[in-house]
């Protein structure tokens, strides 16, 4: 890899301040340990594609360095997409690594100040740049060629990964020793759409890690093996707050190999392997002291939350005079609305390696938000961040827990190396138990909503308070990195994930006042796929449904009148209702419809959902999703999103959450925290808008609008209006138990 | 012995007979009192007969284990249920392939066999299993759920005399599983007393799995007399 | 230490245990290095540490590496291996499963995040092997065992059937 030439450089730093583009320190309140992460030049066009790619002239792949993490959602195969394009690459070529730590390098452009994967702005933050690195290698391929051939570049043709004039032929492998080596561009010309073989293409790409996930290469942090390597796992408080007063190891270090040692977080046990950690830990008596631990029990938390309802609270979103409004509805709605925590529990639990030498350490991890975990494990362990090399790994989803502002397993990770003195790596591990009890969670929220109606079925004021902890205030146990985050996401007191989805709704209502209020709980919350949207389209959309019932108005018409200003929003509504055989499909016998709709990220999700109700369970028959999301890079992989996104969030819906009885976590794996399963999953079809505008991210927008819908569906089905979720509904239909299956006899 | 004596004079073959006879009375009384083949034991054993109040008030008692989650919850019709709460399996199972006694093994890719272990409970897991044995649902004519205590005492009589050897399928260690539903090897009081008291499940992996509340050998000693009186069964 | 005769993807060996209690997922992934195999409840809940014992899906998280010794154990590393289960079952069978399972997974861009995968696969192939032309609710049924927290259910769904359309000759 080249370092930039110093006139280069000096070209870059120019180039900035005449773009007028902010470098490191200029604006962003960034502290010394910031800076000292790398290089203060941010890079920016042209992009120095050797950051990006490695080309081997062994066996002519075009490997991409993904500067995102790769859970699932398809980034890398995304970023692919978009280098491999403009650079006329064959797509068999095509490989991908995961970037490690390295902030100037890989920074996310939206965030700037992080490298970082969430948001969803992975393919909006990186459109343009990875294009440009493309388009740049391609000129340096056609500088090489026509050195090489001593032909004009302008005669120099490049397809599916071969370079070509006349009788000449070389692959980007054979060119890439000279081609690399040369200086990027410093213009690129990008290609038009209408030109375009792999974005967008109809035809599914292959997904780069396809073949290593289904032959079991891939490797997860999970796998990660080093030599002498100790599994770690922490016995940590049943309730949070608590702190070790003294422990007993004795049973524990019958096992062999087996030892025990005190961590801020708990007791960690050492061992061998897996199992042994396991049996250790089982063997462990740990005694707590509780005086500071969180005791209330679901119950109660809400009931303390009521108690904020009617109080100034913060100011979110305000216009008109909503209470006057209100006041003059003919129709008035109030309604409450709980929401609890909620578990990511992704496949792979927690889980991360670190090593400590002479120099540093180095740490192997599905990390998502690599720049916080960077300068928290330089914190933790006293070294400069130079020092710390973070590898990242293929992760077995995520869904937000690995990009936690506070780095907490980062952080447990290194204190267990640190207290054997790094005399061994050690691989910290979470079970399913400690993965479902150990916080982190989406906050437990609650709304208070009045709406009101005129006679002519118009909307009058919308008065709106939400209840719940903030996910950035004092998220960390590090000041330096809890001000960043205040200065950046916390203003005058509202934390924006706190609200997103109310605040900024594209809904026209006229007279509208919302606030937030703020509590404070020893339960450590996080983002949670889709963050604040998780919550709110539910309340959102079950209102908007409800006023258009009070209103005798179809609910899709209700929503298009509010919509009117933003085409986009109606475009995706018609579209669902369009291919969904929206009110023609069949009613009774449980049977119902319902639609929702919801902008976050950057784009806009409509659903229809048919649900089938019988007593007490519940059968998601199909659900129709149409989604707006610029130029879909590979459209197969949006749909797979959505798709995801309704299989990820329809358990949320009929029965997940986190409650607790005197503090303590009531749930504890797959049994009484119960992901969606096959039998539950409806047919889903999704339709993607066609569009030239520029990507907007999928990872997450889907989530919220699959809830709302079940729900519509359900006052549908049965006239029975939900105002919490979980939903409740049982999901086994009753002819198993009785023995219809297949081969019963 | 008594006609040895009373005839007075020792005859050893005189002896040797009637006291083969009477050896013989009691062997057939015995075997009467134990047989669990053959005729129908309720005529010999009348309504008034001690036994009889004997083997129902034993049968008050087995009630109670075929109704505990330990036994119920795999007499099932098509579905195991889990736990002292009785919920659905978790996954989803259900009866499946039937071997020629009529156990369910589950359908393929989901058999009963592809979790629970024959080296008997698998602790780390907290997944039962019975050494040696394999898991599966009862056959459909021993469904107890929903069965008052009448008919549960019928099904199982009619069984007994139909064939089915009572005491021997109440002494597998898939029925004897009931009694430590945690430990592998099952959990023995002259052994492990000392060094590991009875366990609180509470301590354990998985739902909650109260084992049967009487010792296995006095449920067998109910059988028994439920057996010798005729296998009486409540109005 | 306990040894135990393991034979695991055609290949015999006498692992050290640490006891024969050992759930044979950790012997696989800790001792013998085969980490395709995953962890994801350690309680048959999830499916992710499926693989196949005499030709059976089998959850290794809740097997005892004692119950599998002397068996015939394939994890997904050695799925297509043509040694694979020749005792249980003709081997030309598994392995034709496999290859469709595979390549229909494949096609599909099923994964996702790709953890529950090899269980899935594993499940699948079992599936397949059994009922050639499975039902939705054959489907339902077989693969509910196997969770799936990205939701590829509905993929995993048509490349089952799509394996089994090639199985059958008809999609190529």
């Amino acid at each position: 890899m080249n370092a930039p030439t110093p006139s280069r450089r000096a070209f870059l730093r120019n180039a900035a301040a005449g773009a007028g583009v902010f470098t490191l320190g200029a604006t962003v309140p960034f502290g010394r340990a910031w800076a000292q992460l790398d290089s203060p030049v941010i890079s920016f066009p042209p992009y120095d594609p050797n950051v990006f790619l490695q080309i081997s002239a062994l066996d002519n792949t075009v490997t991409l360095i993904c500067k995102h993490l790769e859970m699932g959602q398809g980034i890398a195969t995304g970023l692919a997409t978009l280098v491999a394009e403009e650079l006329d690459a064959c797509w068999d070529q095509m490989r991908f690594t995961l970037a490690p730590a390295h902030l100037s390098r890989y920074r996310n452009l939206e965030y700037v100040a992080v490298q970082a994967t969430g948001g969803s702005t992975s393919t909006s933050e990186a459109w343009l740049q990875m294009r440009q690195i493309g388009a740049a290698a391609r000129a340096m391929f056609v500088t090489a060629a026509a050195l090489a051939w001593k032909v004009p570049e302008a005669e120099i043709a490049v397809k599916d990964g071969l370079v070509t004039h006349g009788a000449h032929e070389a692959t980007l492998g054979s060119l890439a020793g000279a081609a690399m080596a040369l200086p990027p561009p410093l213009v690129v010309k990008l290609k038009d759409a209408k030109n375009w073989r792999l974005i967008g293409a109809h035809k599914p790409l292959p997904r780069l890690d396809s073949e290593m996930k289904t032959n079991g290469t891939a490797t997860f942090a999970f796998d990660v093996r080093c030599r002498d390597m100790l599994t770690v796992m922490v016995c940590r408080p049943d309730v949070f707050g608590a702190k070790v007063a003294s422990f007993d190891a004795s049973e524990a270090t019958k096992i062999p190999n087996v030892k025990c040692v005190e961590l801020p977080s708990g007791v960690a046990v050492y061992a061998p392997n897996t199992w042994a950690a396991i049996e250790g830990r089982k063997r462990l008596k740990v005694k707590w002291d509780c005086s500071n631990a969180e005791r209330r029990s679901t119950i109660e938390m809400f009931k303390e939350y009521r108690t904020h309802l009617g109080q100034k609270g913060v100011p979110v979103e305000r216009r008109g005079n909503a209470s006057a409004a209100l006041d003059r509805a003919a129709t008035k709605l109030e309604r409450e609305f709980q929401f609890p925590f909620l578990a990511h529990a992704p496949m792979e639990p927690l889980n991360c390696t670190v090593e400590l030498s002479a120099n540093g350490a180095e740490i192997c991890a599905g990390s998502q938000v690599q720049t916080i975990d960077h300068l928290a494990a330089a914190f933790v362990l006293g070294l400069r961040p130079d020092q710390v090399k973070i590898n990242t790994l293929l992760a077995g989803g995520s869904f937000g827990r690995r990009g936690n502002p506070s780095s907490d397993w980062i952080v447990e990770a290194c204190h267990a190396a640190k207290a054997i003195n790094g005399s061994a790596p050690v691989h910290l591990v979470w079970t399913r138990e400690d993965d479902i009890k150990g916080g982190f969670y989406r906050p437990m929220v609650l709304h208070h909503v009045r709406a009101g109606l005129t006679a002519d079925g118009q909307l009058s004021g919308w008065q709106h308070q939400l209840v719940s902890k903030s996910i950035f205030a004092e998220a960390t146990s590090i000041k330096a990195i809890d001000k960043i985050f205040d200065r950046l996401f916390v203003e005058g007191g509202l934390d924006s994930s706190s609200v997103e989805g109310v605040k900024g709704t594209p809904y026209a209502i006229t007279d509208f006042d919302v606030r937030q209020h703020n509590v404070t709980t020893a339960v450590p919350v996080t983002w949670w796929r889709s963050v604040g949207n998780s919550h709110t389209a539910f309340v959102m959309e079950t209102m908007i449904d409800e006023l258009a019932v009070s209103a005798h108005k179809d609910p899709v018409e209700f929503r298009l009148e509010l919509l009117a200003a933003d085409p986009r929003a109606c475009a995706v509504v018609r579209l669902a209702r369009d291919k969904s055989n929206w009110k023609t499909a069949p009613t009774g016998d449980g049977r119902g419809q319902g639609i929702a709709f919801h902008y976050s990220f950057g784009t806009r999700v409509a659903m229809v959902a048919e649900v089938i109700v019988n007593g007490d369970t519940i059968k998601v028959d199909r659900i129709v999703a149409a989604v707006d999301v610029g130029i879909a890079v590979n459209p197969d992989l949006v749909k797979s999103q959505v798709e995801g996104a309704i299989g990820f969030a329809l358990s949320m819906a009929l029965r997940n959450q986190i409650t607790f009885d005197r503090g303590v976590v009531q749930q504890s794996n797959f049994d009484d925290y119960e992901p969606t399963r096959m039998r539950d999953m409806p047919k889903v079809e999704v339709h993607i808008v066609r569009s030239d505008k520029d990507p907007t991210g999928i990872g997450e927008p889907a989530v919220p609008v699959v809830a709302p819908s079940i729900g519509n569906a359900i006052f549908a089905a049965t006239r029975k209006r939900h105002y919490a979720l979980p939903l409740g509904y049982g999901s086994i239909p009753p002819d198993y138990l009785t023995g219809d299956s297949p081969q019963a006899q | 012995m008594r006609g040895a004596i009373m005839f007075g004079v020792p005859n050893r073959r005189r002896t040797a007979a009637i006291l083969g006879s009477w050896l013989g009375a009691i062997a057939l009384l015995l075997a009467a009192a134990l047989a669990v083949h053959g005729e129908d034991k309720k005529q010999d054993t009348k309504p008034d007969d001690p036994r009889t109040a004997a083997a129902l008030a034993a049968w008050d008692r087995i009630v109670t284990v075929l109704q505990h989650p330990r036994c119920m919850n795999c007499h099932q019709e098509n579905v195991p249920l889990q736990g002292d709460e009785r919920r659905i399996h978790i996954p989803l199972v259900v009866r499946g392939h039937t071997d020629e006694k009529g156990v369910g093994s589950g359908v393929d890719a989901m058999r009963c066999s592809n979790c629970h272990n024959a080296t008997g409970n698998n602790e780390t897991s907290g997944t039962p299993g019975a050494v040696n044995e394999a898991w599966g649902l009862a056959p459909i004519s021993m469904q107890w759920q929903g069965q008052p205590s009448v008919k549960l005492c019928d099904m199982l009589g009619k069984w007994a005399r139909g064939g089915g050897n009572l005491m021997e399928h109440m002494d597998t260690n898939l029925v004897k599983w009931g009694w430590d539903p945690i430990h592998n090897p099952p959990w023995d009081p002259d052994r492990d007393q000392k060094n590991d008291p009875k366990p609180d499940p509470d301590r354990e992996p998985g739902s909650k799995r109260t084992p049967i509340p009487m010792t296995h050998s006095e449920f067998m000693k109910l059988l028994n007399t439920w057996v010798v009186g005729g296998m009486a069964c409540p109005e | 230490m306990v040894t135990v005769p393991l034979n695991v993807n055609g290949r015999s060996a006498n692992v050290p245990v640490d006891s024969e209690k050992m759930p044979l997922l950790w012997v696989l992934r800790d001792i013998m290095g085969l980490t395709g195999t995953k962890y994801g409840c350690g309680r048959a809940l999830c499916g992710a540490c499926t693989v196949h014992i005499d030709g059976e899906a089998a959850r290794s998280c809740s097997i005892m590496v004692g119950d599998a010794a002397g068996k015939t154990i394939v994890t997904i590393e050695g799925v297509t291996c043509p040694q694979a289960e020749a005792k249980s079952c003709p081997q030309t069978e598994s392995d034709r499963c496999a290859k469709a399972v595979l390549a229909a997974w494949r096609r599909l861009n099923v994964v996702q995040c790709g953890y529950c995968q090899s269980g899935q696969i594993m499940s699948a192939i079992t599936l397949l092997k059994k009922i050639p032309k499975p039902t939705c609710k054959d489907i339902d049924l077989g693969m509910e065992g196997n969770i799936c927290r990205c939701g590829t259910y509905q993929r995993i769904r048509k490349a089952i059937c799509l394996a089994s359309d090639m199985l059958d000759g008809k999609a190529l």
